[in-house]
């Protein structure tokens, strides 16, 4: 400490900027300046002091600064200007605003980056206050400097590795993998250029081409453009040796690499790092990286440069899965419609739209109309983040045509087709011919609107918090205590977690006998109990109680007021509804937990010793239980950001199953609920060319975000091999291979089996998954465990020999369940035990509507926390029928129609609408044959999807045109009544009627 | 199931009245056939309850004979009950046709004979 008094100023501050009651509970000494400046320094912030004036000149600063920012005292006090050189270019403008928000408001948080003297950036997260004289005039600034470099890091990189998988899963060429991938590490890595360069063994000598570069000045691509394959570069050398390489520093570069610096005037950087791409244990090229500035590579870093690495090999090798087929366009088109992001596809000239998929309209809301030109980008409304509407020629998808730009991770305020608003990421990509001309342009964009909403909730509630906490230590002198809580909290995941470290700490820094804490039940009606210091019996009166209870914790909770109570026998005899509770003898503190203005819930401290609280205990224990309802509000967003990396992983799954006819296909995905992690199960449906259906479930071993981004890489290779692969045991030993490259993808189990909804075959095989099960009509069970292997890469190739593959006649009426583990395991359960309650529970759950949910819910009440995918198949081939004209066939048809309308579950008022709506069409038929010459009647049923049912009638004669009066007239008006819809087709041949009618919900 | 047993009838005389018991199926093919049936066994009574109960299947065929029957019998001075139990099959297609608010119905045999002898 060199350049201020330290002990003055630290005493002086004690006046409390933030304007709470000056604290300091009765019998402590108030004025130790000594001791307080030791906290601080033992303490993870640093404090300061500067000026409050232009250019804030720092004129006190604690010891603490070198041990936790790495600057000297000297160099922030002698700076010319509030930190010098030191503060990040891209954050000045932040700083600055910063200033004039301080002085006007007097009390403003803010985050910036510092460069360190040694090298590197740290992130710094500074509090501050306005100190101001008599008058009003500010004097100095007061504030704490925290390095919040690592939590900073940590966000960013799950942040990056969302973004990347996201973008991965929509790349389809080696370009968008780049495109994809390159930005969030750019922007991770704070480097000066990101590549990914691919190894080419086409030529007579090997070489390295750059694919796709993010941030690199022009020259230094230029002269990077292509790579001999030898050791000489970082990348040639990770590409050959297969492992990363990290160069720290030129001299360490001059040494490794002298090569590098033949053409000296091309090395504007001064750090380097090459991670090897490995797919299938071959190495396909690297990742490049190149720093401005000489650097550490930290481990935390290499392991993402090494996520980041191997996620864009697999992308590149599932885009190769593709292989050149994905020009045709109805091979594209299948591809394209199992992706979980819009896809649309534009022509270059012309700038027509040529393609694009589902997802287009279900993000955009409004129909995709393909063939128009360029104007047709005005049709779609987008913002810019300022506000101001995207012109014609700024959309993405146009720069990419016109100019060739690679856009990537653009945000777009964007107006969907219903007038809404939401927010999407917009990547997109030129795609050149072999001369170079751009031929084409592919724009994906995912709808990120709820999380961009739930991050910013979280961030308001992070703010919220702080300034909780900024007013708590103002308010006492047991700092060191409340920081204790403070960093207990910090690590509370839960809303249970909160309230038990807030009980934990209401104990320790209030010194009270005993704490309760509860808030209001989804009632809004009743204080359920969160966390309490003595035991709590469940139904007992500490676990509830109702708001209308005369107690001083309802009252609290109604009135927002506290209560202070001096000894127990005052509390009996105020509050009736406290005599069953047990309580210590003395003094009751009972505070509201008030959160946005509303109270809601309450805390409670009961005191050994009576007493009254004088006004610095009120306001200890107030500012404990404003830390306790922030950090509950915090928690709550947290436990609903934990839905936002289940949305994520939602969005890997398909967003809309395939409309087979003949099938009636449901999914449920139920998450794992007590642990804040999202589990690796998944499931896919891929409509085939032939009419024929792949289906797919498989779990992931592990869970979080890594578990979620193997899942979205092994369903999209799935796929992709499902288009190409003839049988399941090859498109299972493909997967394996696929799997094999990925850490996270070993041991993983799927069931894969193609249905031909013609013929009512199911040809299946089962790689460690539990077996499918068929559910007959009328209550039959049949476990299919025929084509079993064990799971993905669980043994060295071919060991095992061919993959068995076994295969299933359904029977109209057949339901058949694919599932997950989590749907049948039990702890100190044997598989076969699982696999009974499920075919006993699906047996008794029956085939009503919901049973499916219901399925779900039997089987996971009770058991552990795990996800549960299940993915259901209702085979109901098409019922056709063809009949001659006459009257007395109409009975048997009638028979034959009961048959096929119970084996697809219709419940008995339908069955007799059905049977009503197709005996009156066929009777008009009947009725107006040739005599002699009846003709013949065809009459076909067939149920699509979302159990919507069409039912045709057709005959070979002609209706009369006007109905005929009395009898016959009754016929069509019934067929309105008993269907949704019926349509009269008069034609040449015969005449046709169409009705439809949906079914109740499987 | 041949066009003859598609539908039985079945035919009671109590008092003035006379009760007729339809089951099976009626349509197109075996309405003419049902309207013999039942007409023939009047015998001259204007007082008739039919029985739908027991049928599984009424197309708009048999609608069309019950409102010839009840047409004839109010030409007659007579009149006609439907008995109609609430789960019977064949109540939805009644009530959509509209007959069910055109001639009177009951639930029960009983009911209706009670009806037609108070006249």
């Amino acid at each position: 400490m060199t350049t201020a008094d330290p002990g003055s100023r630290a005493g002086a501050r004690t006046g409390s900027p933030a304007g709470k009651p000056a604290a300091g509970l009765a019998g402590d000494p108030v004025d130790e300046p000594v001791r307080l400046q030791r906290l601080v320094e033992a303490g993870p912030a640093v404090a300061y002091a500067r000026a409050a004036h232009p250019p804030h000149r720092v004129t006190f600063v604690s010891g603490n600064v070198e041990r936790i920012i790495g600057l000297t005292v000297e160099q922030l006090t002698t700076a010319s200007t509030p930190f010098g050189g030191l503060l990040h270019p891209d954050d000045q403008r932040t700083v600055a605003d910063h200033w004039d928000r301080l002085l006007r408001e007097g009390a403003a948080v803010s985050e910036y980056r510092l460069r360190r003297p040694g090298g590197g950036l740290c992130w710094i997260r500074d509090e501050q206050s306005v100190v101001r004289d008599g008058d009003g005039r500010a004097i100095e600034i007061v504030g704490s400097l925290l390095d919040v470099t690592e939590q900073k890091r940590t966000e960013e990189r799950a942040e990056r590795l969302q973004e990347l998988t996201a973008g991965l899963a929509a790349a389809l060429t080696p370009e968008q993998v780049a495109a994809s991938a390159l930005l969030p590490a750019l922007a991770m890595l704070e480097a000066e250029g990101v590549a990914l360069i691919l190894r080419e063994d086409d030529g007579d000598t090997p070489t390295m081409t750059v694919r796709g570069a993010a941030g690199h000045q022009s020259q230094v691509v230029q002269r990077w453009r292509r790579l001999p394959l030898d050791a000489s570069t970082p990348a040639g050398y990770a590409v050959l040796s297969g492992t990363p390489v990290y160069v720290g520093s030129t001299a360490e570069a001059k040494q490794r690499f002298p090569a590098m610096f033949r053409v000296p005037s091309t090395l504007i950087q001064h750090a380097w790092a090459a991670v090897p791409l490995r797919a299938g244990g071959v190495i396909i090229g690297a990742l490049g990286v190149g720093f401005l500035e000489a650097r550490d590579f930290p481990a935390a870093e290499r392991r993402f440069l090494e996520t980041v690495a191997d996620q864009c090999a697999l992308a590149v090798e599932r885009t190769r899965l593709y292989g050149s087929a994905a020009t045709e366009r109805e091979r594209l088109a299948a591809v394209l419609s199992r992706l979980p992001a819009g896809v649309i596809i534009g022509e270059a000239p012309s700038g027509r739209l040529v393609l694009g998929n589902a997802e287009v309209e279900r993000i955009w809301r409004q129909p995709f109309e393909p063939s128009v030109g360029f104007n047709q980008y005005g049709t779609y409304r987008g913002y810019h983040p300022d506000g101001r509407p995207y012109r014609a020629e700024e959309w993405p998808l146009d720069r990419s045509l016109t100019r060739g730009e690679v856009v990537t991770g653009e945000e777009v305020v964007f107006e969907r087709g219903d007038g809404t608003r939401g927010t999407m990421v917009v990547n997109s990509a030129p795609i050149h011919d072999a001369d170079g001309t751009i031929t084409a342009a592919v724009c994906t964009f995912v709808d990120i609107t709820d999380r961009a909403d739930a991050r910013r909730r979280l961030d308001a509630a992070y703010a919220a918090e702080r300034q909780a906490r900024a007013a708590a230590e103002a308010a006492s002198e047991r700092l060191g205590r409340l920081q204790q809580i403070t960093a207990g909290l910090a690590e509370a995941l839960t809303v249970e977690q909160v309230a038990a470290v807030m009980v934990r700490g209401g104990l320790s820094v209030a010194g009270c006998r005993s704490a309760w804490i509860g808030v209001l039940d989804e009632t809004g009606e009743a204080l359920g109990v969160l966390a309490a210091s003595f035991p709590v019996e469940p139904g007992g009166p500490a676990a509830r109680i109702p708001l209308s209870a005369a107690s001083p914790r309802a009252e609290v909770t109604r009135t927002g007021q506290p209560v202070w109570l001096s000894s127990a026998a005052d509390a009996l005899a105020r509050y009736s509804g406290l005599k069953a509770i047990g309580i210590a003898d003395g003094a009751l503190g009972v505070v509201p937990l008030v959160s946005h203005g509303q109270p809601i819930g309450a805390m409670m401290l009961s005191f050994a010793d009576e007493g009254t609280f004088d006004a610095a205990e009120q306001a200890l224990i107030t500012t404990l239980a404003e830390q306790c309802a922030q950090a509950l509000e915090r928690a709550r967003l947290q436990e609903r950001s934990h839905d936002v990396a289940l949305a994520l992983q939602q969005s890997m799954l398909p967003s809309a199953l395939p409309e087979v006819d003949g099938l009636d296909l449901t999914a449920r995905y139920h998450p794992a609920v007590e642990s804040l992690e999202v589990g690796g199960d998944w499931y896919d449906v891929v409509a085939l060319p032939d009419g024929r259906v792949a289906l797919a479930v498989g779990d992931v071993v592990g869970r979080g975000l890594r578990a979620a981004t193997t899942m979205g890489q092994l369903r999209s290779a799935l796929a992709a091999l499902a288009l190409s692969a003839e049988s399941p045991a090859l498109v299972l030993d493909g997967l394996e291979r696929f799997a094999g490259q990925v850490e996270g993808a070993r041991l993983a189990t799927v069931v894969y089996g193609v249905l031909d909804p013609a013929a009512g075959t199911f040809r299946y095989a089962c790689a460690g998954h539990p077996p499918p099960l068929v559910l007959r009509p009328g209550g039959g069970t049949r476990l299919l465990e025929e084509g079993r292997s064990p799971l993905l890469c669980a043994l060295p190739a071919g060991a095992t020999g061919p993959r068995p593959e076994g295969t299933y006649l359904l029977e109209p009426g057949d339901r058949l369940l694919l599932y997950s583990d989590g749907l049948v395991e039990r702890r100190r359960e044997s598989l076969t035990v699982g696999l009974r309650r499920l075919a006993e529970a699906a047996v008794a759950v029956g085939e009503g509507p919901g049973w499916s949910d219901e399925l779900v819910r039997r089987m996971t009440a009770g058991a552990g926390d795990d996800d549960v995918a299940l993915l259901v198949v209702a085979f109901a081939p098409a019922f056709t029928m063809t009949l001659p004209a006459s009257p007395e066939k109409l009975s048997g048809l009638r028979r034959e129609l009961r048959g096929w309308l119970a084996a697809v579950g219709s419940d008995d008022d339908t069955t007799s609408d059905v049977l009503l709506a197709c005996g009156e069409a066929a009777a008009n038929a009947v009725e107006h044959a040739f005599p002699g010459d009846p003709g013949e009647l065809t009459v076909e049923l067939r149920l699509s999807a979302h159990r919507g049912l069409t039912l045709r009638v057709a005959d070979t004669g002609r209706w009369r045109r006007v109905p005929a009066p009395g009898d016959r007239g009754r016929g069509l008006p019934l067929m309105h009544a008993v269907m949704d819809s019926v349509l009269v087709e008069p034609g040449e041949g015969g005449t046709v009627v169409t009705m439809r009618r949906r079914l109740a919900p499987a | 199931m041949s066009e003859k047993d598609l539908a039985r009838v079945a035919l009671e005389r109590h008092g003035d009245a006379v009760l007729a018991r339809l089951s099976g199926e009626i349509d197109l093919s075996n309405a003419g056939a049902v309207e013999d049936q039942v007409t023939a066994g009047l015998a001259g009574s204007t007082a008739v309850a039919v029985d739908l109960s027991g049928l599984s299947y009424l197309d708009s065929a048999g609608l069309a004979l019950l409102s010839r029957l009840a047409g004839r019998l109010s030409a007659l001075s007579g009149s006609l009950r439907l008995v109609v139990p609430p789960d019977a099959f064949v109540g939805r297609t009644l009530s959509i046709s509209g007959l069910a608010s055109a001639i009177p119905v009951d639930e029960t045999v009983e009911a209706a004979l009670a009806a037609l002898a108070r006249g």
